[in-house]
């Protein structure tokens, strides 16, 4: 089945490609008309609990088939290909081998303590493991373009999380970060993947912010277009989970993150966290989770001090101990001259008297 | 006997830094707690009025270092310098002991440096303080500063804690405020201009 100019203009929805230009919009639905050839596609799997794999193949519209029929061809993917063993692995050496140009989709993060033995893929001719990081290396390197799909490819995620036992980086800390647009989000989602791809076929390296996520997609923070923005500018804050109102108290990451679930929702628009009753956990941010440190549910700004493991400085408690420290010392201090000075009367007094 | 000390232009600025401080840290804390402290009305309204008092105090700073620098010249008094750091122990030996049992009150030129310090370290910090300020107010135009502290979250960390630390040395200003001849002393001085001589 082709993709046609309808088929996509109608999918464009279900993409959230409203917020996409209508010119551009017209410019992708001619370039499919032309009928490029599909794109090779290398998706290899690291740390991750391939979330983001199941996020993309949930895709609805386009479903997931239309795009591995009409936009990209997929060569290699761990968790899906029906072939198994050296089928499989030989895909990835003659990817290395041919000059076949492809893009090279990373998800999880890489781990590169003891040179990478806690990931591999397959073996060499003598039988060793092949650790991921030596692939991420070698068809990074190849590789037309890298995406590195989901918070653990782009910022290190939960792999990542303090003590990090495996080392696991991000996949801009392997290669080359010019060729890597980051998706974060725990999972990705799939209109970014979709959109990145379609839009690195046709026309090659979208506009990144300084993290280089796609401005597309990333642009704004979620707390820039909460639905609960009113009650959050009221200061009108839910006290439970559930409760329609701002969840900043109750943890919301959304003033710190950056990702369109505001605008596109989750499950093709059908609901997202905020609107269920759940505050925005931050998936996509820096922060997440232990990589550098903010708790779920734990209010901004709380963090780990960094560089300092394991020092954990809830600001709050530290501002009230501080602050209380200093009004108790200066009341000691203020009574100690108080009680001196009325001695130091009486001694008058007395001297007065003799 | 009461002496000329403060002239105009220190003493107008000094109070509207004092006024910009103290309205930042307010409203600041409104922001920060609003479960606990909503006195501005609304989220909005302590942002709104936070901006006018960063951009306020920002200018002030600006008039204040162009006048000790080309007018007055007398930054000098206000600098700490390393050859402060045995006066300074003598102050806090002072401060901690010597207050109590009517020690005279150690001599030093026109700020001790005690004030020297605090004067020295405030629009210092003030820099960190106003740029993790800048970069949650437009944080795609400040994207720079927010990768220094790695990530948003870090960067409203630190703008906090170093509010902290304002509040915590305005406390002990105010309080030292109060160690002159008289408990109003000083605070009388910065108002008018006079005090009473040393
Ligand atoms: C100099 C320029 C300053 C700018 C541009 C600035 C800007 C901001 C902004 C945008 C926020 C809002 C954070 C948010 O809603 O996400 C904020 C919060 C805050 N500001 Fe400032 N600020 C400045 C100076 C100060 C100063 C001097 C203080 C106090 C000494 C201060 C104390 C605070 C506090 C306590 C918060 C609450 C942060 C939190 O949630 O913990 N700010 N500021
Ligand atoms: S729920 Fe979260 S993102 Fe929405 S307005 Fe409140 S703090 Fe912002």
């Amino acid at each position: 089945m082709r993709l046609t100019r309808r088929d996509f203009l109608k999918a464009a929805g279900g993409l959230g490609a409203a917020m996409l230009t209508s010119p551009f919009l017209t410019k992708v639905a001619e370039a499919l008309e032309k009928g490029n050839k599909n794109i090779p596609v290398i998706w290899i799997q690291g740390q991750t609990d391939a979330g983001c794999s199941e996020s993309i193949l949930n895709t609805v519209q386009p479903t997931v088939v239309d795009i591995v029929t009409d936009i990209i061809s997929l060569k290699f993917h761990q968790t899906v290909m029906a072939a198994s063993g050296h089928q499989c692995i030989d895909v990835l050496h003659e990817a290395l081998k041919s000059n076949e140009k492809f893009i090279l989709v990373v998800e999880g993060a890489v781990p590169v303590k003891d040179d990478g033995i806690y990931c591999t893929i397959g073996e060499d001719d003598t039988g060793k493991p092949i650790t991921f990081l030596k692939w991420v290396k070698d068809l990074g390197e190849k590789a037309m373009y890298v995406v590195a799909l989901g918070t653990c490819a782009t910022w290190g995620g939960i792999p990542a999380a303090e003590p990090n036992p495996t080392g696991a980086k991000p996949v801009t800390a392997i290669i080359d970060p010019k060729k890597v647009v980051n998706l974060p989000g725990c999972p990705a989602r799939p209109h970014h993947l979709v959109g990145l791809l379609a839009h690195l076929k046709l026309f090659g390296m979208p506009e990144l912010d300084s993290k280089r996520r796609p401005m597309v997609f990333f642009a704004r923070l979620i707390h820039d277009n909460c639905e609960m923005r009113p009650f959050f500018e009221k200061g009108d804050f839910a006290k439970t989970f559930a409760e329609k109102k701002c969840m900043y108290l109750l943890g919301c990451k959304g003033p710190i993150t950056y990702n369109d679930c505001p605008n596109y929702q989750w499950n093709s628009g059908l609901n997202w966290p905020i609107r269920g009753g759940s505050p925005c956990i931050g998936c996509a941010a820096e922060s997440f989770i232990g990589s550098t440190g903010n708790g779920i549910y734990m209010r901004l700004p709380e963090a780990k001090v960094p560089g300092i493991p394991g020092l954990k400085v809830k600001a709050d408690k530290f501002g009230t101990v501080v602050g209380a420290a200093t009004v108790g010392g200066i009341i000691a201090h203020a009574v100690g001259r108080a009680l001196s000075s009325k001695k130091k009367k009486e001694e008058n007094k007395e001297s007065k008297g003799e | 006997m009461k002496e000329y000390r403060h002239p105009l232009f220190p003493r107008l600025t000094h109070w509207l830094h004092a006024f910009c401080m103290i309205m930042l840290i307010l409203t600041g804390l409104h922001i920060h707690w609003p479960e606990w402290i909503p006195m501005f009305g609304s989220i909005s309204m302590a942002r709104y009025m936070h901006f006018i008092f960063a951009w306020l105090i920002i200018w002030c700073y600006a008039a204040r270092g162009y006048y000790y620098f080309f007018v007055s010249k007398k930054y000098r008094d206000i600098i700490f310098r390393i050859g402060d750091i045995p006066g300074f122990l003598t102050l806090m030996k002072y401060y901690l002991y010597g207050i109590f049992t009517h020690a005279p009150k150690p001599k030093f030129g026109k700020y001790n440096p005690g004030q020297k310090l605090a004067y020295s370290i405030w629009p210092i910090v003030f820099v960190p303080q106003f740029l993790t300020g800048f970069a949650l107010y437009e944080p795609e135009m400040f994207s720079v500063v927010v990768d220094w502290f790695s990530g948003l979250g870090y960067v409203r960390f630190w703008h906090f804690i170093l509010t902290i630390f304002y509040s915590i040395s305005l406390m002990a200003h105010l309080y030292l405020g109060t160690t002159g001849a008289t408990i109003f002393d000083y605070y009388i001085g910065m108002i008018t201009g006079y005090e009473e001589a040393k």
